[in-house]
């Protein structure tokens, strides 16, 4: 299978601030890839690295095999990308947006395009200034998607649309990937739609790379336990592969990664009476792991 | 590409309209107030203000706007070459620029001409050409200022600067250095045009295309700075030359009264009869010619906006007489009859401009002088409209020219040649038929480089003339001279006064010189080829033919030194390569100081971290 995104330790540092750290990844061709991270973990900056538009401070992006930094026209024509603001020229049509947008592409895929923009009500001959972020946001997505190509990176592209739009935005990209076997890289802050469609899961946090697996190799990770402790929980830093914990009920719910079975055996021995392990879900999982090292009040004391 | 243009124009054509419109309004008023083609500095230079300035923000606009995040994104991500991206949108930019620049004028000139009795030559639709190139370089120098992260782009504004401020001689001279301003600028655009637009420029000739006129503009900045290091200091100190002149230096004359200067010129003279002359010049009427050599000789299809006097207008027939660059003669029409009058040539009145023959045509552009007079630069006319008669007023031998418009004081009229100062009776000016024969004849005791204006004494037996100037007798040779010019047409030398003291240090004074030898020499070299009749701009050969302190030599040598030796230093701290490092290492010990600062402009504060 050929690899479609490929990073080496690709850092970026902005004055004092690190964006992306040490980050290596490796994206075969095929399916929809999620990436999740809290605000500020790197993902933009990832994805504008990898298209040319910002240069690393250290390590290597490479894009269907060709480094970032120089970028043929030829591949930029095989890499789809969709923002979070649906950035189009306000000012021109729909009609003419899609005319000049096909032009620039000898592969453009009218019916696919037909397809994905029958999931929204845009009339054509509406200028970009007077359509709805729904409407721009199918608009983008079908021309996008015409575009036939190998790689679709669409950074939080359903960001303040409502349910029935998103849901249009979700429909219309399972019905091209399926379609025509482009590699979508998504990133997104709604689990309940990375839940459904994507086939990989990447997760990043403070410009590292977290996980880089399906989305139930990841949900395997994290465990879910409920214990009763009566001297209280242990220090948290002496807690293998700790995440997240809440207090309820004089009940100490706690979630942690990479842990066995065993992992009960550990509570009973540091002070829990009753240990009990529950299921969770993707959100919960991912959640946790993004709030491990979010800066709360107090950790910044 | 053409789709990139054809959005891009979409974008900004209704305000391309708007524009054309107001400025159309605007030309409309002005024609009301005056006549629209007749040259007025304010026009001109709110014209400029609004034009010019305005097609700079415009550029800096446009890409700023597409310069934000998803934005840049947006129009750089697609399947096409940055190159042709940056074509289609600049294009677009121009077409816009075209539009406003050529709509207007195009139509005012043209209704002026097809409609009017009003002379309108060719260079009045180039003029058109002129603005828009003058637009365009300026657009260029905004989108670059956009595009690229130095922080010194929006020093290549100097740029305009040597394209707006010389008269050349030709419009080749003209629009040439205009199109080489254009395809550099456009270069640069291009190579600033990339993905990662935080990223400097590398290549070598990029480098050297936008540090010449970056450091050159520095050359500005690094005289200014004298203010904070020089005059400043001493200024606080209540020292500085200006408030507390040099005795011994010319500027001291400054400080003194007329009678005053005269007794500073002759002290030292052994003249016997100088302290007669100190004690006459008190007595004395005073006055001052001009003798600076004017740098406007209009040439042929000049800009209209140079044009030192629109038309002569004569109050008694009512009519009003235009020279035509394309005709050489002075076309006339009545404003009481509605109809042409015919044209003036050198040979006098002609019926019509088409009948006027080769003979007829003048062979220079005379300079419109008051109501009736017209001058070359050897013969000054004077027309009677009344009797439509062109007679030859004064007329200077071969390879005698006037340098100066005639001077009329109250006892005087001064005619300032390149070899004489002739000053004439002011009452044969006013008769039509005496001849204008001059009563003194003084001969210029040094060569007229040396001097601005000659003040003159009334004595009872004729005038004293004193000359001054800091390069009187040559470069830097201060002195006075002075002479006596008596009734009857004997002249004589009193004194000449060689001063050893300047008003200001050496380094001081040749600032530019010393700060960046190639670039002074440079600067002299362009403007003394598009101006070659120009005194004060010296070539190559003049410059390096001066003899300057010898200070100035050893501290422009080490400043030389310094820079490239400093370059060198940056270049290993910022990791150049060594293409880079020996181009900024050549630069900085070929333009000096000014190169060096222009590298810093061009870097990054710290080093970029790059390890690629």
């Amino acid at each position: 299978m050929q690899t479609c995104i490929e990073t080496h330790g690709l850092t970026k540092r902005y004055g004092k601030k690190t964006a992306l750290k040490d980050f290596t990844l490796e994206i075969q061709q095929g399916g929809i890839h999620a990436i999740v991270g809290s605000n500020g973990a790197g993902k933009s900056t990832l994805f504008r690295m990898l298209l040319g538009i910002t240069t690393p401070t250290s390590g290597s992006a490479r894009l269907l095999g060709q480094d970032s930094r120089m970028l043929a026209p030829e591949v930029r024509g095989r890499v789809g990308y969709v923002n979070e603001e649906h950035t189009l020229p306000l000012w021109m049509k729909a009609r003419q947006i899609t005319a000049q947008q096909k032009s620039f592409y000898p592969q453009w895929n009218q019916s696919i395009h037909d397809e994905v923009i029958g999931y929204f009500d845009v009339d054509p001959e509406q200028k970009v200034a007077g359509l709805s972020r729904g409407e721009r946001a199918g608009l983008n997505l079908a021309m996008a998607l015409a575009q036939a190509p190998d790689v679709l990176i669409l950074d939080e592209p359903t960001l303040g649309l409502d349910v029935v739009a998103r849901q249009s935005f979700l429909e219309a990209l399972m019905f091209t990937e399926r379609e025509a076997n482009t590699t979508i890289i998504y990133c997104s802050h709604q689990m309940e739609e990375i839940e459904r469609v994507a086939d990989q899961l990447i997760v990043m946090e403070k410009g590292m790379l977290k996980n880089n697996s399906s989305p139930d190799e990841f949900v395997a990770r994290v465990s879910y336990w409920v214990g009763d402790f009566a001297n209280g929980l242990p220090a948290k830093n002496t807690i293998p592969g700790y995440l997240t914990h809440r207090t309820i009920d004089g009940n100490h719910h706690i979630l942690v990664a990479d842990q066995g079975d065993d992992f009960g055996q550990y509570l009973k021995q540091n002070g829990a009476r009753t240990v009990a392990r529950n299921a969770v879900n993707l959100e919960r999982a991912v959640n946790a792991f993004l709030t491990k090292n979010h800066n709360t009040p107090d950790s910044r004391v | 590409m053409f789709e990139i243009y054809k959005s891009e124009f979409l974008r900004y054509r209704k305000w391309a309209m708007l524009a054309t419109v107001a400025l159309l309004a605007g030309y409309g008023f002005l024609a009301k107030l005056k006549p629209f083609l007749q040259a007025n500095e304010a026009q001109t230079a709110v014209t400029y203000m609004i034009l010019i300035g305005g097609a700079l923000v415009f550029g800096f606009v446009q890409m700023m706007l597409h310069r934000r995040n998803n934005h840049w994104t947006y129009l750089i991500h697609r399947p096409l070459a940055p190159h042709q991206i940056y074509t289609g949108l600049a294009l677009a930019g121009a077409t816009v620029i075209g539009m406003v620049i050529v709509v207007p004028w195009l139509i005012m000139v043209g209704g002026i001409d097809a409609f009017s009795e009003t002379v309108v030559d060719m260079r009045h639709y180039g003029y058109m050409l002129f603005l828009l190139l003058c637009c365009l370089t300026s657009y260029l120098v905004g989108t670059l200022t956009a595009l690229n992260p130095s922080k010194g782009s929006i020093l290549l504004a100097i740029l305009l600067l040597l394209l707006m401020h010389p008269k050349p001689q030709n419009n080749f001279l003209q629009y040439a250095p205009m199109i080489v301003a254009i395809a550099v600028l456009f270069a640069l655009n291009l190579i600033s045009f990339k993905p990662d637009l935080s990223t400097y420029v590398k290549r070598p000739w990029a480098i050297v295309l936008m540090a010449i006129p970056m450091s050159y503009a520095m050359t500005y900045g690094l005289a200014l700075s004298t203010t904070i290091y020089y005059h400043l200091p001493l200024l606080i100190m209540g020292n500085h030359p200006d408030d507390h002149p040099v005795d011994g230096s010319v500027s001291y004359l400054w400080s003194l009264d007329a009678p005053q200067q005269i007794a500073y010129a002759l002290e030292g003279s052994t003249h016997p009869r100088a302290n007669y002359y100190i004690k006459q010049a008190e007595l004395a009427d005073f006055g001052y010619i001009g003798a600076r050599e004017w740098n406007d000789l209009p040439r042929r299809s000049q800009l209209h906006t140079l044009d030192a006097q629109y038309a002569i207008t004569d109050p008694e027939t009512n009519s009003i007489w235009q020279f035509s660059h394309d005709d050489m003669l002075l076309v006339g029409y009545s404003q009481t009859r509605k109809e042409p009058l015919g044209a003036i040539g050198m040979r006098g009145f002609i019926d019509s401009v088409s009948r006027a023959e080769n003979a007829d045509r003048f062979t220079e552009i005379p300079r419109l002088a008051g109501r009736g007079f017209l001058t070359t630069q050897n013969t000054i006319y004077r027309i009677d409209f009344k009797e439509r008669r062109l007679d030859i007023k004064h007329q200077l031998p071969e390879g005698e020219r006037y340098i100066t418009r005639p001077e009329i004081g109250e006892h005087y009229v001064a005619l300032v040649t390149n070899k004489r100062t002739l000053l004439f009776d002011p009452r044969v000016l006013q008769n039509d038929y005496d001849a204008f024969e001059p009563e003194y004849e003084v001969t210029h005791p040094v060569p007229t480089e040396g001097f601005a204006y000659i003040d003159t004494y009334r004595l009872v037996d004729g005038y004293l003339f004193l000359y001054r100037g800091n390069n009187l007798f040559g470069f830097d040779q201060p002195g006075t001279v002075v002479l006596h010019a008596k009734l009857g047409g004997e002249n004589e030398t009193i004194f000449e006064r060689h001063f050893s003291k300047q008003k200001h240090p050496a380094w001081i004074r040749h600032y530019m010189e010393m700060v960046s030898p190639v670039l002074h020499i440079a600067d002299n070299a362009y403007f003394s080829a598009l101006e070659p009749h120009r005194w004060d701009y010296l070539t190559p050969g003049e410059i390096l033919g001066r003899s300057y302190p010898k200070e100035i030599y050893w501290i422009a040598g080490i400043l030389m030194a310094v820079s490239a030796f400093a370059a060198f230093l940056m270049c290993r701290r910022h990791r150049l390569d060594r293409a880079q490092t020996i181009t900024w290492v050549l630069l900085c010990a070929i333009l000096s100081l000014p190169a060096l600062v222009a590298f810093f402009l061009m870097n990054p504060l710290r080093p970029e971290p790059h390890e690629a």
